[in-house]
């Protein structure tokens, strides 16, 4: 009778593998964006964060080619579009620079019109967030005066005021449609 | 304790550390009152009760807890700030400190509803407190001290003790800014010396001579 051969671990564990039902193409989609999705997130992190430029970005893409880059390069642009807000004007213009630049075949000046109307959107809550905010203060002020407190020497938190963030929120939510519309003209050149 | 009017001290009993706490009666509107540093909700080692003694000892006077508006923070060491998280979430009174200690406030659950800087506090509407925020760095870089002028009182938190002075070794400490707040404060015209800890001596010094005396061994 022939002796039983013993077997390594890795052969015991390639033996079990091979009897795992093969994966269905909606798994495998998953495991590759799994895998490649983060690849993107670091790099379009790495760029908003200032670590590498625009053209380490667009020439770290293009070393990633077919289905792998695509989804790197999807992770990037959606990481990117996310950053576009109202609140973090540096991120939002260094973000929005990031997208006309992997934009393809844009007209001339489209960077730069794509900013203008970023601020401009941007300049337009400002304004209006610091008037609602002078308007709060006053509000905040004369509620505590009515409690009997008052001074100079006093500051009311109004940033943290759970009022003040829903007023903000409300505002923002206002500006929206505006900001949306920044985003779809970028979407559409990214096409 | 009632030192003046309607001001009231709560020396520390126990054995563990916690800080003086010190309390203006009904001088916000509605009879509100004021409480500066409540200090420990249980002390750390012994796990004495902090806040509730404190509240049981104001029921005594005849100040409801359910009635405290406003909380001062001198500094926002655990010792005389945990209480007031509590205060602020459980009774809706607001939380004042200096901008500088907020960072340690956050750390230890708190959230500032106004920040104190140099200047007037005016309480009431119709029987006015007037009193005075001075920032006092050096125990902590926020550390703030209130003087009441026309009572002449200092609440001096953990600047000055009977015959001490507050350490620096904590994070933000600074004893050249200490040095500067104590000889800043002993300059002032101070009948009641209401110190944050009681060591040694209960922290509630009564008379200006004792008062300049204290400063003046402090000063060397």
């Amino acid at each position: 009778m022939e002796e039983e051969r013993i077997k390594s671990a890795f052969e015991i564990a390639m033996e079990r593998v091979s009897s795992l039902p093969e994966l269905t193409p909606e798994e495998a989609a998953e495991q590759k964006e799994r895998e490649f999705k983060p690849v993107g997130l670091a790099l379009s992190h790495k760029y908003l964060q200032r670590q590498i430029s625009e053209d380490e970005l667009l020439s770290e893409l293009s070393r990633r080619q077919g289905e792998k880059g695509e989804i790197v390069r999807r992770a990037v642009i959606s990481n990117l579009f996310q950053a576009i807000q109202l609140e973090d004007i540096a991120k939002a213009d260094k973000a929005l620079a990031g997208l006309a630049a992997l934009a393809a075949r844009v007209a001339d000046g489209f960077r730069e019109t794509i900013q203008r109307n970023f601020l401009q959107v941007r300049s337009e809550f400002e304004r209006e967030v610091q008037i609602e905010f002078k308007v709060f203060d006053s509000i905040v002020r004369k509620d505590l005066e009515t409690a009997g407190i008052r001074g100079s020497a006093i500051k009311p938190n109004l940033v943290e005021n759970e009022k003040w963030l829903q007023n903000l929120s409300r505002m923002r939510q206002a500006y929206e449609p505006k900001l949306e519309k920044i985003k779809n003209e970028l979407a559409d050149s990214l096409n | 304790m009632n030192i003046v009017k309607n001001l009231y001290a709560y020396v520390w009993p126990g054995n563990d550390n916690n800080c003086n706490s010190f309390v203006f009666k009904g001088v916000l509107n509605n009879g509100k009152h004021l409480v500066v540093d409540p200090g420990h909700l249980f002390t750390p080692s012994y796990q004495e009760p902090g806040l509730s003694r404190l509240l049981e000892s104001m029921e005594k006077d005849g100040i409801s807890s359910a009635s405290i508006g406003l909380v001062i923070l001198t500094h926002a060491h655990p010792d005389h700030c945990e209480s007031a998280i509590v205060i602020q979430q459980e009774m809706g009174a607001l939380v004042a400190l200096h901008e500088a200690e907020e960072a340690a406030f956050k750390r230890a659950g708190g959230k500032v509803d106004l920040y104190l800087q140099e200047g007037a506090l005016e309480l009431g509407s119709n029987e006015k407190t007037d009193l005075q925020i001075l920032h006092s760095p050096g125990h902590a870089p926020g550390h703030v001290t209130i003087y009441w002028p026309a009572e002449k009182v200092l609440i001096a938190g953990d600047c000055i003790f009977y015959r001490s002075t507050g350490r620096t070794d904590f994070p933000g400490g600074n004893a050249a800014a200490l040095r500067s707040t104590i000889a800043r404060l002993s300059r002032f015209d101070i009948e009641y010396l209401l110190c944050g800890h009681p060591y040694g001596n209960p922290g509630i010094l009564k008379g200006r001579d004792k008062v300049q005396e204290n400063f003046a061994y402090i000063q060397g």
